[in-house]
């Protein structure tokens, strides 16, 4: 039984999970649920993920929603297979955690308005919010300021493998690299800019580049 | 393990309530957020963010209060309560599911409007009124979907207390002492979930060290 994901593959949160299937050789189907139509919204969706959105994993009977906790519980799953995303020891564990969460607290909140401004409102014609956006930009750099010297003395930012840490921010790095002045923001930080082109030289991220249509 | 912060702090509670569900001895570090103590070098070189708390076992640091949760739990899983779950991979998954909810759904909107209503007075500012309307708006569709769940299980992860439930505790805490804690006293699962919550010995002895009310709702 190969686990279903129900999702657009264009998607920043579904592509968190598709990294970590691609990552650790595990087989899936997607399930395409269509966000230009506002198919997360509907009933049959919502049955799935009650906030509206997606990803959604069904595994036979168990169900599972949230990116952040599906990839965690397949790196789990199969820890022994594919590339090892959690971290060895306790305490290495620890600090792939904590990594984890700074991209929840700290660059997911600014990169994720950035993206619904400058990428998905034209998209839907809609107006994108620009004094937000400049403000957002400020901000991003001083959290990549952080980064950068995090990755200035660590190969990876949880230490020297690449981890769920790395994997996590890998969707809307994609997206921001698109951009142009966030793009520029990146070359001008050495190391940052070093430790996104190593990852996104990886097979797993050239993979899902082409699933997505690029 | 000595956990640099403040027992005001909401990220500190959420480390000291996992620390006292666990049994662990710990020694709490002060760290004087009002004289921005948290910004100099010295703290920085544990959490470069400048925030509260960090946590230091032995020649670990670590920063981000749900990761050191998270360490705390599985370092000590076998003593005290089970906060993971972590004998039963789906279960653990569950546990991670609905501490995501947490961190993604429940906390922005609730930190926003505790932002507005004690940190911004705080700093002399006036809330800006917008913002905690619409994240008033945001929290109650969010605690739209916990009085469902909740009338599925008794804690948000299954049957039992876990991390997932813990997370939420300090900033409802904060929240309750507003003139909105309606929203949760609306909703019978969640007030009884909420109640269940305060009821806990660890949740006795971290309250008390929560200080900060609103000036202003």
């Amino acid at each position: 039984m190969v686990v279903k994901l129900y999702g657009q593959i264009t998607a920043a949160c579904p592509q968190r999970v598709l990294l970590c299937f691609l990552e650790k050789g595990i087989e899936f189907e997607i399930i395409h649920i269509d966000l230009d139509t506002f198919e997360q919204k509907k009933p049959e969706h919502l049955l799935r993920q009650p906030f509206g959105q997606v990803p959604a994993i069904e595994d036979g009977d168990f169900k599972l929603f949230e990116s952040r906790a599906i990839a965690r519980y397949y790196a789990t799953k199969f820890a022994d297979q594919g590339t090892n995303l959690l971290g060895k020891s306790l305490e290495h564990r620890a600090i792939v955690d904590q990594w984890a969460d700074v991209e929840t607290y700290y660059f997911n909140v600014l990169a994720q308005p950035i993206v619904i401004n400058l990428i998905i409102k034209p998209r839907l014609g809609e107006k994108c919010d620009v004094v937000l956006v400049e403000d957002l930009k400020v901000k991003l750099g001083v959290v990549l300021d952080i980064y950068n010297n995090r990755l200035s003395s660590n190969r990876f930012l949880a230490g020297e493998e690449f981890t769920m840490a790395d994997l996590t921010h890998m969707p809307a790095m994609g997206y921001l690299m698109s951009i142009t002045d966030i793009n520029q923001m990146v070359k001008a930080r050495g190391s940052f800019n070093r430790w996104w082109e190593e990852i996104s030289d990886r097979p797993s991220w050239k993979k899902l580049m082409v699933l997505a249509g690029h | 393990m000595k956990v640099y912060g403040d027992e005001m702090s909401a990220s500190v509670a959420r480390v000291l309530l996992c620390l006292h569900e666990k049994n662990t001895e710990f020694e709490l570090v002060p760290v004087n957020l009002f004289a921005c103590h948290h910004k100099l070098p010295s703290f920085l070189s544990m959490n470069p963010f400048g925030q509260v708390p960090a946590l230091q076992d032995d020649d670990l640091t670590l920063f981000e209060s749900r990761a050191i949760t998270a360490y705390i739990a599985e370092k000590h899983r076998d003593k005290g309560t089970d906060l993971t779950r972590h004998e039963n991979s789906k279960e653990a998954a569950i546990v991670k599911l609905w501490s995501e909810v947490e961190a993604h759904h429940f906390n922005p909107a609730i930190f926003a409007v505790i932002n507005q209503l004690i940190v911004v007075p705080l700093q002399g500012e006036s809330p800006d009124a917008a913002i905690v309307e619409k994240n008033l708006e945001k929290l109650g569709k969010v605690l739209d979907v916990y009085e469902e769940r909740l009338g599925k299980t008794k804690y948000l992860a299954g049957d039992t207390y876990t991390l997932a439930d813990l997370h939420h505790v300090p900033y409802t805490y904060y929240f309750m002492k507003t003139s909105h804690a309606g929203l949760i006293n609306d909703r019978p699962n969640v007030k009884a979930w909420w109640e269940d919550l305060c009821s806990r010995p660890a949740f006795l002895k971290v309250s008390p060290g929560l200080t900060v009310s609103p000036t202003t709702n």
